[in-house]
């Protein structure tokens, strides 16, 4: 393939190069992810120190801050866009759409993805909802202030949070973008995985970070329009006074609303049927990252790779079945929830299946302790943490006292945030090189990672201890109930541990981005490892290959065979 | 091997790897022994007790496996005399040992949680006290049907400053009835049954001591049965973000000895027990006693 | 593959000028304080020929008996108070004198600007009532809302011709300052974390207005001489108006008396 000589605009901004489309994201989630991280700041700022005025943050936030003093709906704002940000800006974008872009066409053999233009389309789809997102804080009434879930009435009926006004109506147009550019994303990675692999590449050869894509596509081209639908009717009920969430007889500012017909039942269906399968967009990629981390710095095969390829199926067909495990007492009809209770903990037994499989992949290894494989190592601990703390969850009669406490956010910060997080961080460590041609500073990774690692702990563990004790999600001042009264020691506990949490993120950041122009130049193959991608030259030029694609001759975790010379055979080798 | 990633091979990462994995699993059980499930005093002692056994199954996989991976990462670090990495990928026994194994731990929990849940949300018994609970941004206000055990007709167009629950004055099942604002009093050891509304967003009732928790739906009467077991004074927190005022929409429940609310009753809201002593709908049948 | 780039700009125009298009409607509407009467056409009243409208508003009949406020909803509040404290819907004196009636001129000013003035109106939140309880404020007055308890108020206003505000205040001596840019009668306010709390406020564009005292008497001073139409409006009674003559240096009665309904 020959190519013209690219000028800025479609090298850098315009791009059809799956890799620099990939990149984009990367350079979009993180920047989302610092300000949702900023936010995760200022909630912990208030629940450890609660109502206490910093002077200095009513320069930044003169209304939600006014005289220093944080306002309970400025705070519901800043959880609402922390969700919603590190959900879909950050978890998604950045495992799915960055990574997903970057290494499907090196993973399977193709010079690019199957649509280039609707790539880029898609990226350039959800800048605007991103920018949306953002300019919500600086609009009267504040962003959106309804929970991520944005349940209506709250979500629905203007006067009835400030941040159900404007900043409500661009947090849906936002969702609306990002959602048509995750559904094109999805199509292209299915269409991609499906037509595009290199001659030998057999399904049962593929990576299992591509498996996780190739089901995290269907996933999302199958849910997201659920979401769509979702909230395309909440618009119209708060717009053209349609009633599709609004029974008769709400009364909010001394005013009998218009509505009948409707029930909020049904936003939490359509929103749900979505939501959760979006928890296994996020955790899937991370999963197969994990896989491939561990496989690389183990030098040994990947235990039970065929199981590993079945439970991400199954995963990915259980999360559509068990989204009304978020309604056990949302007054849906208790025998439904009872269903829902035998296929969310059917899930687990995937679960179950790949946190094994890693241990063994781990026991008999000679590891490799890189920073990419000290996150990868990261991820079986946290997923395994968050998995067994989703059994009191999805069992309903336990779940009655720990719904929408703390125990549930400690939970959803292990499994999906967590588990997420740290996938992502070790795929940035591994595929860097390849990335950018330069290498990481080893240094600052482990750095980051010890500080992440323990600090993440330090942070989410103790909610589960809060949740136990009744602590309530979402609440501004913990501090208001006698009950939670003598948990304000953990709270304070959690907000300094969070804020190294996010001081440790900086190091990251400060890494990325000298290290694309200071890093130690990064060979073809830094990590000897075996995987397809790993046959493209150090930074990888439009097409990807120079010649001929090379064939699969074999999958992707051929290490340490016995009675080969080296401890690895590339896939590229016969 | 020569050509492995520079320092990767140092002993200081594995060994710390395990000794942090290690030091978590040590101090997060223990600090986790520290915080129990608020004070009970209802009858969902039965919620509490799967809860503890869940803990001590999900308790002891988290301390054995966090165990084990700190374990093995110890003991297969790279640089460890001798090190080989084994090209063993696969084992269906073992596979299927864990697969079932893991299903049959889930079994017990799944059909336990079933029959609690049943038992739960199954119907309130007959000589349940009833109140309704309405929920508003952000104040609960405990609607009693007063003698005659039926709740007066609400009407969304009288909701007022002076009539909260929007009453309506001229049915005459509303001429007994009362309201409390943030205060809910019910005996105790007798079921309670508190139905549900709202005039506004979702709200959810819960109360720590009781294990119950239920939202409110606008549009919907949910409802919640449970048999307080000791007396005392307890908060009612609203669970479901409601808006700016959601973490303030605190009430309190007051659970009295059967004397001493019958007591209140005749004191607080005299229409309410015209005929007191008889056993109307709102006091229990003898049997109860 | 590349000379489809250009194309490709046009498509991506769309939605970036949709985001811009929504971005820069969401800046426009927050400043209220801009409207406020230049002052090149003000209305300058000669002191030495304004007169007075006073007067007393009456109900006529037994005032609906006020009811002990269930203060015991929130402790914080409870606290404050050693005696249940009242409705405050409807009250009167001994004599009928009705309190807390609003009292305006409501015509005859047509044309005449008026200066805002610059001291603000102060709303407190106090014992977890409203003081006071009915208010005049004008056009472009600040209306600074004060927080005296230790707990959380929010106060949500529910105008229909001014702008819907709704704000926290967590803390005790927390305050915010508003302004309303319509003439409406009346603004109410409530705090919806204490739904007994209620407070109006009458918005003018001209300084006569006043709300009746202890006794039911008003008096409006400063008008220039002329015929107006005063009224008055009370929350629960509704409202009446009457026309007056203000003649030079005199008083002009507008005394209003209130049916009380069975």
């Amino acid at each position: 393939m020959e190519h013209e000589k690219q000028g800025f605009v479609s090298k850098y901004i315009f791009s059809f190069d799956h890799k620099m489309i990939g990149k984009q994201y990367f350079t979009l989630a993180m920047s989302m992810g610092f300000i949702g991280g900023i936010l995760a700041v200022l909630i912990r700022l208030q629940l450890g120190f609660p109502s206490q005025p910093w002077p200095f943050l009513e320069n930044l936030f003169p209304v939600g801050m006014a005289s220093g003093i944080m306002t309970p709906e400025f705070y519901v704002s800043l959880f609402t866009m922390h969700g919603t940000i590190m959900v879909f800006f950050l978890l998604s974008l950045l495992p799915v759409s960055g990574f997903g872009n970057f290494l499907i066409p090196l993973q399977i053999g193709a010079r690019d993805m199957a649509f280039p233009f609707l790539n880029m389309l898609s990226f350039w789809t959800v800048v605007p909802g991103a920018i949306i997102i953002i300019i919500s804080f600086f609009v009267e009434g504040g962003a959106a202030a309804s929970g991520w879930t944005a349940y209506p009435p709250l979500s629905a009926i203007r006067s009835a949070i400030p941040g159900s006004d404007l900043g409500q109506t661009l947090w849906l147009v936002g969702m609306i973008f990002f959602v048509a550019s995750f559904t094109m994303g999805g199509l292209n990675f299915v269409v991609t995985i499906l037509n595009l692999r290199t001659k030998g590449l057999r399904m049962m050869r593929m990576p299992l970070t591509t498996w996780a894509q190739f089901v995290v596509g269907i996933l999302g081209l199958l849910s997201f329009p659920a979401l769509a639908a979702g909230a395309l009717l909440l618009t119209f009920d708060r717009s053209l006074g349609t009633s599709f969430f609004l029974p008769a007889g709400i009364f909010i500012g001394d005013t009998l609303m218009p509505h009948e017909g409707g029930t909020p039942l049904l936003w939490q269906h359509l929103f749900w049927f979505l939501g959760h399968p979006e928890v296994y967009i996020i955790m899937l990629p991370a999963m197969g990252f994990t896989s491939d981390i561990l496989a690389t710095f183990c030098r040994r095969p990947i235990f039970g790779y065929r199981s590993m390829v079945y439970a991400i199926m199954a995963i990915g067909t259980l999360s559509f079945l068990v989204w009304g495990h978020h309604m056990f007492v949302s007054g849906m009809s208790p025998f439904l929830g009872s269903l829902f209770v035998v296929t969310t903990l059917a899930i687990a037994i995937p679960s179950a299946v790949k946190a094994f499989n890693w241990l063994f992949t781990i026991a008999r290894a000679r590891i490799q302790f890189t920073s990419a494989s000290l996150f990868g190592l990261g991820v079986v601990s946290l997923f395994v943490t968050g998995g067994l703390t989703g059994i009191f969850l999805g069992t309903n009669a336990v779940d009655i006292q720990l719904h929408d406490t703390y125990f549930v956010v400690g939970h959803f910060h292990f499994i999906m945030a967590g588990a997420g997080l740290f996938g992502a961080f070790g795929a940035v460590y591994y595929w860097y090189p390849k990335m950018f041609g330069r290498m990481l500073s080893e240094r600052l990774g482990k750095i980051h990672f010890w500080i992440t690692f323990v600090a993440y702990y330090a942070v989410f563990f103790p909610m589960h201890y809060l949740g136990v004790s009744g602590m309530m999600r979402r609440i501004y001042d913990p501090n208001v109930y006698e009950f939670l009264q003598p948990l304000q020691p953990v709270n304070l506990f959690i907000t300094i541990a969070a804020f190294v949490l996010f001081a440790g993120q900086l190091i990251f950041i400060y890494n990325y981005f000298v290290s694309m122009r200071r890093g130690a130049p990064a060979t073809a193959n830094p990590w000897n490892a075996a995987g397809l991608e790993w046959s493209t030259p150090a930074y990888p030029g439009h097409g990807n290959w120079e010649g001929e694609i090379p064939p699969a001759h074999r999958w992707p975790y051929d290490y340490s065979e016995p009675g080969k010379k080296r401890d690895f055979t590339p896939q590229w080798e016969a | 091997m020569a050509d492995e990633p520079k320092g990767s091979r140092g002993s200081l990462q594995g060994i710390a790897m395990a000794v942090v994995i290690w030091a978590i699993v040590v101090l997060s059980s223990l600090y986790y022994v520290r915080y129990g499930v608020p004070e009970l005093a209802s009858d969902r002692g039965y919620l509490d007790s799967l809860y503890y056994v869940i803990l001590g199954i999900t308790g002891a996989a988290y301390i054995l496996y966090q165990l084990a991976l700190g374990y093995v990462i110890y003991r297969y670090r790279g640089d460890r005399p001798g090190a080989e990495s084994s090209y063993w990928h696969e084992s269906h026994k073992l596979e299927l040992t864990w697969t079932i194994g893991t299903a049959a731990i889930l079994i017990p929990i799944v059909f336990t949680g079933l029959i609690y849940w049943e038992r739960v949300r199954g119907p309130a018994p007959e000589d349940a006290v009833t109140v309704m609970a309405v929920g508003a941004q952000f104040q609960w206000d405990f609607h009693y049907p007063g003698a005659d055990g039926e709740f007066g007709r609400f009407d969304p167009t009288l909701y007022a400053i002076d009539n909260q629950i929007g009453l309506d004055e001229t049915d005459p099942a509303a001429a007994d009835d009362w309201v409390l604002t943030n205060q809910l009093v019910i005996p105790v050891n007798r079921p309670a049954r508190i139905l549900m509304r709202s005039k506004d967003v979702q709200h959810a009732i819960f109360l720590p001591n009781f294990r119950v928790k239920q939202d409110l739906v606008p549009g919907m009467t949910t409802e919640v049965w449970f048999t307080p077991v000791k007396t005392g004074s307890y908060e009612v927190a609203c669970a479901e973000l409601c808006g700016l005022g959601h973490y303030r929409m605190r009430a309190f429940l007051e659970v009295m000895e059967e004397a001493d609310y019958r007591q209140w009753l005749s004191d607080n809201a005299p229409a309410a027990v015209a005929d007191a002593g008889e056993p109307a709908a709102d006091a229990p049948p003898a049997s109860a006693e | 593959m590349l000379q489809r780039a250009p194309r490709t700009l046009i498509l991506l125009a769309i939605p970036l000028a949709a985001a811009l298009m929504v971005g820069c409607g969401g800046g426009g509407e927050s400043d209220t304080a801009m409207e406020a009467v230049p002052a090149a056409s003000m209305t300058t009243v000669d002191p030495a020929t304004a007169g007075t409208i006073s007067g007393t508003i009456m109900l006529d009949g037994e005032a609906p008996p006020a009811d002990a406020i269930q203060m015991a909803a929130d402790p914080n509040c409870a606290r404050m108070h050693d005696s249940p404290v009242m409705t405050e819907f409807v009250i009167t004196d001994m004599e009928g004198g009705l309190q807390n009636a609003f009292v305006y001129i409501k015509g005859g000013l047509e044309g005449m600007s008026f200066p805002v003035p610059t001291e603000p109106v102060v709303l407190n939140q106090e014992g977890c009532v409203y003081v006071p309880h009915v208010l005049g404020i004008q056009v472009g007055q600040e209306l600074n809302i004060l927080n005296s308890d230790a707990t959380l108020h929010n106060i949500h206003a529910t105008p229909t011709a001014n702008q819907e505000f709704n704000i926290g205040q967590p803390v005790a001596n927390m305050s915010t300052t508003r302004t309303f840019d319509t003439v409406e009668i009346m603004v109410p306010f409530k705090c919806d974390v204490h739904r007994w709390m209620n407070s109006y406020a009458g918005v003018l564009d001209h300084p006569y207005f006043a709300v009746s005292g202890m006794d039911g008497s008003f008096s409006i001073g400063n008008v220039p001489p002329g015929d107006y139409t005063v009224g008055v409006w009370h929350e629960r009674l509704g409202e009446m108006e009457m026309a007056v003559t203000v003649g030079e240096m005199a008083t002009a009665d507008a005394s209003f008396t209130y049916t009380a309904s069975e």
